[in-house]
């Protein structure tokens, strides 16, 4: 993963952990994981901290909080909305009527 | 008025409906076949038991004849045919046992998918691997008390369907992972539904193209777009974190990378067709697949992937 002039595996794992103790007991935090920052041409592109946020308001609510950071130690910070569940019935796709599926 | 014996077939299933009746006997159809002059009670079960099994269960053998009625034992599991999609291939009995078929344990309607062997690391006994949520779901469960089935609950599996029980989890490493061990009662080998033999295990990496065979949406392409990834789910009542997460997107142009009911799956390098991460969970909105980097899943859990 890590090419020229890129930043090195640790220091972009230290910026998650971070971003985990800065945001990780908001509730509306649902994860947080290292990506690439799609921002930029895919070639040029480089590791950054994902913050997934369940929702936009919840994530106008940080931003207005000034809980999110755009870079920490050098490593741009992503706001994500997305929301996540365990692959069962409760919402996602169609499902039968009855059961349980993992 | 006395309207005088009741019939035969009428005396011998009131005679027998004690036997339906009781714990750990597991009919599940009773019913009087024969000709008049010779009926015989057949008791449908899920699977006959051995003299074994009746004595841990404290069951006497069924009498061979009942109210002077000959008995017969014939295996016979039945489920309501509801109208609904045909089932895909997968969600069906396989034999040999592969990953990327439907699976569930036994006491619950409920349906994932089989991520496949593994051995464990000691002693390379094969075992089988899936989500906890899928192979155990409750906290507290006993290691052997727990029976697993193919295809899961859901697809139609019974008791009749076992292949091993549950066998220890890595909650306690919050990894959403689990093994049971199996019975002997199918082979077991190290290839996908679908997609073939897989080999060892690979770290994921950014951009790293995978792919997996689930029980729900089948065979779906993905690429890796985050790691390292934490976050909480609810386990029952109880909310617990989850680490190492693998975030795997649809490949361009396709929809959906997962659903309900894939969870368990392996994702697999979709070039070399080695194991990288263990399915767990996802998202519509943005559609997205997460999973759990099997390093540490194997680590934990004590299991090696087949090279």
């Amino acid at each position: 993963m890590s090419r020229p002039n890129q930043p090195p595996p640790d220091r972009v794992e230290r910026a998650a952990a971070t971003a985990r103790q800065l945001l990780g007991d908001d509730p509306s935090v649902v994860l947080i994981d290292v990506g690439l920052d799609q921002s930029s041409p895919a070639e040029a592109a480089s590791p950054a901290v994902r913050v997934h946020i369940r929702s936009r308001e919840d994530l106008d609510r940080l931003r207005h909080e000034n809980r999110l950071p755009a870079v920490i130690e050098g490593i741009s910070v992503i706001a994500v909305v997305a929301d996540y569940r365990l692959d069962k019935p409760s919402g996602r796709g169609s499902v039968p009527d009855e059961g349980e599926l993992g | 008025v006395d309207s005088g014996p009741p019939s035969t077939p009428y005396r011998v299933i009131h005679g027998a409906l004690a036997y339906l009746r009781t714990p750990g006997r597991e009919i599940n159809l009773i019913d009087v076949t024969g000709t008049p002059d010779a009926p015989v009670v057949r008791f449908h079960v899920e699977r006959a038991l051995v003299p074994e099994e009746l004595a841990e269960r404290s069951l006497e053998p069924l009498p061979d004849r009942i109210d002077g009625v000959a008995r017969k034992i014939v295996v016979g599991r039945y489920r309501l045919q509801r109208f609904g999609p045909p089932r895909s291939a997968n969600q069906r009995r396989v034999d040999p046992l592969v990953g990327g078929v439907s699976i569930s344990r036994s006491n619950q309607v409920s349906a994932g998918t089989l991520g496949g062997l593994v051995h464990d690391s000691a002693s390379g006994d094969p075992l089988l691997l899936s989500n906890f949520h899928v192979l155990v779901a409750r906290w507290g469960v006993r290691p052997g008390t727990q029976q697993i089935v193919q295809p899961g609950r859901l697809d139609g599996g019974g008791l009749g369907d076992a292949v091993g029980s549950y066998l220890r989890h890595g909650m306690d490493d919050h990894l959403d992972a689990a093994i049971a061990s199996v019975d002997g009662s199918r082979r077991l080998v190290a290839q996908q539904y679908g997609i073939g033999a897989y080999r060892g295990r690979t770290e994921p990496f950014l951009g790293q193209h995978v792919v997996k065979q689930g029980r729900s949406t089948q065979r779906t392409q993905g690429v890796v777009t985050g790691i390292n990834g934490q976050a909480v789910f609810n386990y029952g009542s109880v909310r617990w974190r989850i680490r190492e997460i693998v975030s795997i997107d649809p490949v361009p142009g396709s929809p959906i990378v997962s659903g309900p009911g894939d969870s368990g799956s392996f994702w697999l390098d979709a070039q070399t067709h080695t194991a990288v991460a263990l399915h767990f969970a996802g998202s519509d909105q943005p559609e997205r697949a997460l999973a759990i980097d099997l390093g540490p899943v194997c680590e934990a859990l004590a299991v090696d992937v087949p090279a």
